[in-house]
C-alpha cells in the first residue's frame, strides 16, 4: 500500500507537472488587407478618337458595380503612370512593374471603337502580381447599351476574383406609384433607366422574375379581384394565371424550371398556400391550416418553402418540405416576422420583422439558427430579395421620407438607394443575369 | 469550519501517510482505486473529451512590428513603444542616436552585422536604399507610415553603415538602458583587458547619449509616451516583446513573419462564401530571407482563398530582412479573426 | 486543462500536492462509508439478533455473521471475559464474590468500546486536516501566481487587462482546486464523525445492557 500511494503520487504530480511544449506552426489568422487594391484606368480609343464620354460612363459604372461588392480598394487615378495611357493589351505589353509600384493587385484596362451608333468595348482584367490575363471581352452593341456592357464586365471581374459571377447585368422590377396608381416598372441594379411596364391604373403587386428571367408574375387588381397575372417582359404580352374568388397573390415560380409557382388562394374562405402550374390548374394544396398562411419563397432546390403563417398567434415564418412533410417554424424570436427570402445559395433566409414599430431585415438559417440582423436606424425596412448571386438583398425603405428600393450587402453592409425620388417605390425583385 | 481539529489526536505518521496503515485493512486498496478513478473521470469531463465545451476563441495577440528586425533571442519588455513612437515621426535627432545603440549581443554575435555591413558599403546611400523595402509593404497597408519614410531619407552625418540592421531602431531611452545593462553585464566579468576596454568605448558612448537624451527628452517622451499604452509608467521599461528570454532588441522570427505575411495577404471577406476555410503551407527561408521553397500541405478546398494565400507568399519571396537563422515550418492561414 | 499545464512550477506543486490530498481524502471517505456503513448495517441487525435470543451461548456460535458490527466484538470480549470468570469462579469454589467478576467484565467492555472506537475513527483526523488546510494551500498557490504574474507585468512594463488576466485567473485556480478537496473532506469528516458518535453511544448502552444481564444472571445463580 505504501508503494501504491507514492506511485500514485508519483503520477499525479507528473501528470501535473508535465508541459506539453511543441513548436507551434504559424498562424495567421485573418488576412493583413481586406480589399483588393485595383486600378480602372479609362478606356483608350482603339481607332480613331471618338468622344471620351463613352469611356468615361463605362469606367464608372464599373467601378460602382466593383465598389458595391466592397471586395476592391481603388487606386487613385491621379497616381497612374504612362502604362495607363498605353492602349498595349497583351499581358506582354503591359508593364506590370508599373503597377506593382502602386501596390495595385489587380488592373482593368480597354479600348473601344465608336463608328456613328455602334460601339465596340475591349475590356481586360489583369493579374498584376503575376503578371497575367485574368478575364478579357469584346462588346458589340449599340451606344446606348454601353451601361450593360460595362455591368456585364463588372460581373466578369467578380467571377475572376471570387469564382462566382456577378449579378450587375440584371434588372430589377418594382412597384411605383407616380402616376397615382400602383404599377410594376423595371430598372438597372444602378437604378438606371426605370421603364413602365403595366397600365393597369388600377394596383399591381408582389413581382418576381421567373428562373429564366424574361417572364415576371404579379398580382393585379385590374378587374377588381386581387388576380395573379404573368408578363413577358420584352413583348408587354400579359395573361391572368389565376382568377379565382378571394386573393391570388404573392406567386413565386418555383426553380429551377419555373414551370410552377406557388401563391397563397383564399378561395374556401381561408388562406392558404397552393402550387400551381404556369396555366393556372392547381396541382397541389400546400396548407390547410386555420391561420393565413402567405408570401412563400422557394429554396433554390425547389423542394422546399419558407413562408409566414400566424397559426401560432401572431406571424412567424415556418418552412415546409413541399413533397410532403411537416410544417416547421424556423423563426423563434420576435412576435411579427414576414415576407421571407430565401437566398440562392439556400443557406439562409432574409426577413423582415416588425420590433419597437419599425421594419428591420434579419436573415436566418432555414434550421432556425444563426439570426443576425441586417438593418439599422430610422425606417421601415421591408421586403428583402437577394441577387441572383447572394451577395446582395435589394428591399424597401422609408428611411428617408418615401418608400424607395435600397441595395445593400448580404452583411448588412453598403446600403444605398437606387430608385429615383419620383413616387413611392416598393416590393421589389432581382431578376436573374440579364 | 466548525470540524476542531484540536479534539483530534494526529500523530505524524498518521497524518501523511494513513495509507500505510491501511495495509491490514482489506478494502482500502480497491477504495484508493476508486477515488482515482473518481478523480480521473471529473478531469476528463472537464478537459472536454466528453461533454463538448463552449470553446472559448483566444485570440493571438498581433505585434505590429515589421520595423523590428527578427533575432534568435528577442528581448524581453513591453512591446509598444518603439514602434509606436516611431510612427508619431519622431525628430532626426533622436534617429541619428540609434545607431550608437549597439545591443550588447551584437559584440558578441558578430555573423549578423558583419555580413549587413558589407552590403552596405556597395550602397551610395545605405540607409536610404536598404530601409525602402521595408517600408514599401509596409506604407500599403498604412498611410501614416509616410512621414517616417520622409525622415529617414535624410540620414545624420553619424550614422554608420550598420544602421539599416536597425531600421528597426530604438528611441534613444532604449539604447541608454540597453548599454546600461551591458555594461553591467560586462563589469561583473572584468576579466581581461578587452574587457575593460569594450567597457570604457561603451561608457563613452553612455555619456554621450545621456547628452542627447537631455537634448531630445522633451520629444522622446512625448513620442512613446503618447503612443504607448503603458503611458507614463512604462518609459523607462526596456522595449521587446512581452514572451522574449533573450537579450537581443527585435522580435521572434515566428512572430515577425507571421506579422509579415498577414500584411501580405490580402482576401476579401466577399471573396469566399465560408469563413472555416484553412490552408496550410510550408515554407522555408534561407538566412538571407530568400523563400527556397513552398508547398501547400493542406488546401482549404476554395481555389480564391489557395490563390491569396500562394498570392501573399508570392509576394513574400524575399524578406526585407534577414533572418537570424534559416527557417523552415508550416504556416496555417485561415479566417478566425475575420469578424463576419 | 491548459489553465492548469500553463501555470509556474510552484503553483504546479501546490496543485499537485491538492490532489494528492483530495485523492487520498476520497480515497478515505469511500473507505469509510463502506466500514461505517456495515457497522450500523451489522450493529441493528446484531441487536435484534441478541434480544430474540435467550442463551449466550447460541449468540456466540452465530457470531461470525455480525464481525462487522463493533457490538459483537464488544459481545465477544464480554463473553470471554465472563467464560474466564466463571471459570476462575468455578476453581475457587465460590470463594470469590460475584462483583469482582463483574468489574473485569466492565473493564474489558470499556477497552473494547475504546478500540473500537479509535478503529472507527481511524483516518478522520485526514479529512479534518485536508478541510482545514487544503483551502490556505490553495491560496498560498493563488498568492504566489498572482505575484508571479504581477512580477512579469512589471517586467514587461504593459499594464492592460489583456497581461493581468490570464495570470490572475491561472493562480485562481490553485484556490479553485483547494476549495474542492476541502469541501468534500469537511463534509465526510462531520458525516462520519457522527456516526462514529453513535456508534460509540450505541457501543456503551450495549455494554451496559450486557453487564446489566451478566449481573442479574449472576444473581439468578
Amino acid at each position: 500500500m505504501k508503494f501504491y500511494s507514492h506511485l500514485i503520487f508519483l503520477v499525479f504530480s507528473a501528470m501535473v507537472l508535465s508541459v506539453t511544449s511543441w513548436s507551434a506552426p504559424i498562424e495567421v489568422r485573418a488576412p493583413g488587407q481586406q480589399a483588393i487594391p485595383v486600378a480602372v484606368t479609362s478606356f483608350l480609343p482603339m481607332a480613331g478618337g471618338g468622344p471620351a464620354d463613352v469611356a468615361r460612363e463605362f469606367q464608372e459604372v464599373v467601378k460602382d458595380d466593383l465598389e458595391f461588392s466592397g471586395i476592391f480598394r481603388f487606386i487613385d487615378p491621379e497616381a497612374f503612370l504612362s502604362d495607363a495611357g498605353r492602349l498595349g493589351m497583351e499581358s506582354s505589353q503591359v508593364d506590370f512593374e508599373q503597377w506593382r509600384l502602386l501596390g495595385t493587385e489587380a488592373l482593368v484596362k480597354g479600348g473601344y471603337v465608336l463608328e456613328g451608333e455602334n460601339l465596340v468595348m475591349e475590356a481586360r482584367l489583369y493579374d498584376v502580381l503575376r503578371g497575367r490575363l485574368l478575364t478579357g471581352q469584346r462588346y458589340s452593341g449599340r451606344r446606348q447599351d454601353v451601361r450593360a456592357m460595362a455591368h456585364a464586365f463588372a460581373d466578369q471581374v467578380l467571377k475572376a476574383l471570387t469564382g462566382n459571377m456577378g449579378a450587375f447585368k440584371a434588372k430589377i422590377a418594382y412597384i411605383n406609384d407616380q402616376t397615382g396608381f400602383k404599377e410594376l416598372y423595371m430598372m438597372d441594379v444602378d437604378g438606371n433607366q426605370p421603364t413602365r411596364l403595366t397600365s393597369h391604373r388600377s394596383l399591381v403587386l408582389n413581382p418576381d422574375f421567373s428562373p429564366q428571367g424574361k417572364e415576371i408574375a404579379f398580382t393585379s387588381y385590374r378587374s377588381g379581384n386581387p388576380d395573379l397575372f404573368r408578363m413577358e417582359v420584352y413583348s408587354r404580352r400579359e395573361a391572368s394565371v389565376s382568377s379565382r374568388k378571394g386573393l391570388n397573390i404573392a406567386g413565386r415560380y418555383r426553380p429551377p424550371a419555373g414551370r410552377e409557382l406557388a401563391l397563397t388562394i383564399t378561395e374556401d374562405g381561408n388562406a392558404d398556400l397552393f402550387i400551381i402550374g404556369t396555366d393556372g390548374r392547381v396541382s397541389r394544396r400546400l396548407t390547410s391550416s386555420w391561420g393565413i398562411d402567405v408570401d412563400p419563397s422557394w429554396s433554390p432546390d425547389g423542394e422546399r418553402i419558407a413562408f409566414v403563417s400566424d397559426r401560432l398567434g401572431n406571424p412567424q415564418i415556418f418552412v415546409i418540405n413541399v413533397n410532403g412533410g411537416k410544417e416547421r417554424r424556423i423563426t423563434r424570436t420576435g412576435s411579427y416576422n414576414v415576407t421571407p427570402a430565401w437566398s440562392p445559395d439556400g443557406e439562409r433566409i432574409a426577413f423582415s420583422r416588425l420590433e419597437g414599430g419599425r421594419f428591420d431585415i434579419h436573415t436566418i438559417r432555414p434550421d432556425g439558427s444563426d439570426e443576425r440582423r441586417l438593418t439599422f436606424g430610422a425606417g421601415n425596412k421591408e421586403h428583402p430579395r437577394w441577387s441572383p448571386d447572394g451577395r446582395f438583398l435589394v428591399y424597401s425603405s422609408t428611411e428617408k421620407g418615401k418608400r424607395g428600393i435600397y441595395v445593400m450587402r448580404a452583411d448588412g453592409s453598403g446600403s444605398r438607394r437606387i430608385s429615383s425620388a419620383a413616387g413611392n417605390s416598393f416590393h421589389p425583385a432581382w431578376s436573374p443575369r440579364w | 469550519m466548525s470540524i476542531g481539529i484540536e479534539e483530534s489526536p494526529m500523530p505524524g505518521g498518521r497524518l501523511l501517510h494513513p495509507l500505510m496503515q491501511a495495509r491490514s485493512d482489506s478494502g482500502m486498496g480497491r477504495m484508493l482505486f476508486l477515488s482515482v478513478a473518481a478523480h480521473l473521470l471529473v478531469a476528463l469531463l472537464f478537459s472536454g473529451w466528453f461533454v463538448p465545451q463552449a470553446k472559448r476563441e483566444e485570440r493571438p495577440v498581433y505585434y505590429v512590428d515589421l520595423i523590428s528586425r527578427p533575432v534568435a533571442n528577442p528581448q524581453a519588455g513591453r512591446p509598444d513603444g518603439g514602434g509606436g513612437g516611431k510612427a508619431q515621426g519622431n525628430p532626426p535627432a533622436e534617429k541619428g542616436v540609434a545607431p550608437a545603440q549597439s545591443p550588447p549581443a551584437r559584440n558578441e554575435t558578430a555573423p549578423l552585422p558583419e555580413k549587413v555591413s558589407k552590403k552596405a558599403e556597395t550602397v551610395a546611400l545605405p540607409t536610404k536604399a536598404e530601409v525602402k523595402p521595408g517600408l514599401k509593404s509596409e506604407a500599403k497597408g498604412k498611410p501614416e507610415a509616410k512621414p517616417e519614410a520622409k525622415a529617414k531619407t535624410d540620414p545624420k552625418p553619424e550614422i554608420k553603415p550598420d544602421v539599416k540592421a536597425q531600421a528597426a531602431a530604438k528611441s534613444t531611452e532604449q539604447g541608454y538602458q540597453q548599454v546600461l545593462s551591458a555594461v553591467a553585464a560586462l563589469q561583473k566579468k572584468r576579466e581581461s583587458e578587452q574587457q575593460k576596454e569594450e567597457i570604457a568605448s561603451l561608457q563613452e558612448r553612455i555619456a554621450e547619449m545621456s547628452r542627447r537624451r537631455g537634448d531630445g527628452a522633451g520629444n522622446g517622451g512625448g513620442g512613446t509616451g503618447g503612443a504607448a499604452v503603458a503611458g507614463g509608467s512604462g518609459v523607462d521599461a526596456p522595449l521587446g516583446m512581452p514572451d522574449g528570454t533573450g537579450n537581443e532588441a527585435g522580435v521572434s522570427s515566428s512572430l515577425w513573419l507571421q506579422t509579415f505575411f498577414r500584411s501580405n495577404w490580402r482576401l476579401s471577406k466577399y471573396q469566399v462564401s465560408r469563413a472555416d476555410l484553412e490552408t496550410v503551407i510550408r515554407i522555408a527561408y534561407d538566412a538571407d530571407g530568400n523563400l527556397l521553397r513552398k508547398e501547400i500541405v493542406k488546401s482549404s478546398g476554395d481555389r480564391i482563398f489557395d490563390q491569396s494565400v500562394e498570392d501573399a507568399v508570392l509576394k513574400s519571396r524575399k524578406l526585407p530582412m534577414p533572418l537570424p537563422a534559416p527557417f523552415e515550418g508550416e504556416v496555417i492561414f485561415n479566417l478566425r479573426d475575420l469578424q463576419q | 486543462m491548459e489553465i492548469i499545464l500553463g501555470a509556474g512550477p510552484v503553483v504546479k506543486v501546490v496543485m499537485a500536492i491538492l490532489v494528492y490530498l483530495s485523492v487520498v481524502s476520497w480515497t478515505i471517505i469511500f473507505y469509510k462509508w463502506r466500514i461505517v456503513g456495515r457497522a450500523m448495517k451489522m450493529s441493528n441487525r446484531f441487536l435484534e439478533f441478541f434480544w430474540s435470543k435467550k442463551h449466550f451461548e447460541t449468540i456466540s456460535q452465530n457470531l461470525k455473521s455480525y464481525a462487522a458490527s463493533p457490538l459483537s466484538v464488544l459481545f465477544r470480549e464480554g463473553y470471554q471475559e465472563l467464560i474466564r470468570a466463571k471459570r476462575s469462579q468455578e476453581q475457587s469454589n465460590g470463594t470469590e464474590s460475584f462483583p469482582v467478576g463483574s468489574d473485569y467484565i466492565a473493564r474489558v467492555l470499556r477497552r473494547a468500546t475504546t478500540s473500537e472506537t479509535q478503529r472507527l475513527e481511524r483516518f478522520l483526523p485526514f479529512l479534518a486536516t485536508t478541510g482545514s488546510t487544503a483551502p490556505f494551500i490553495g491560496l498560498f498557490g493563488t498568492v504566489w501566481g498572482i505575484m508571479d504574474s504581477f512580477h512579469s507585468i512589471g517586467q514587461s512594463g504593459s499594464a492592460s487587462l489583456a497581461v493581468v488576466a490570464p495570470g490572475i485567473s491561472e493562480a485562481l485556480v490553485a484556490t479553485a482546486i483547494g476549495l474542492v478537496a476541502a469541501i468534500p473532506a469537511v463534509v465526510g469528516y462531520n458525516h462520519f464523525s457522527h456516526k462514529v458518535d453513535v456508534l460509540s453511544g450505541e457501543m456503551d448502552n450495549f455494554s451496559q445492557e450486557f453487564l446489566n444481564i451478566v449481573e442479574r444472571m449472576q444473581r439468578r445463580g
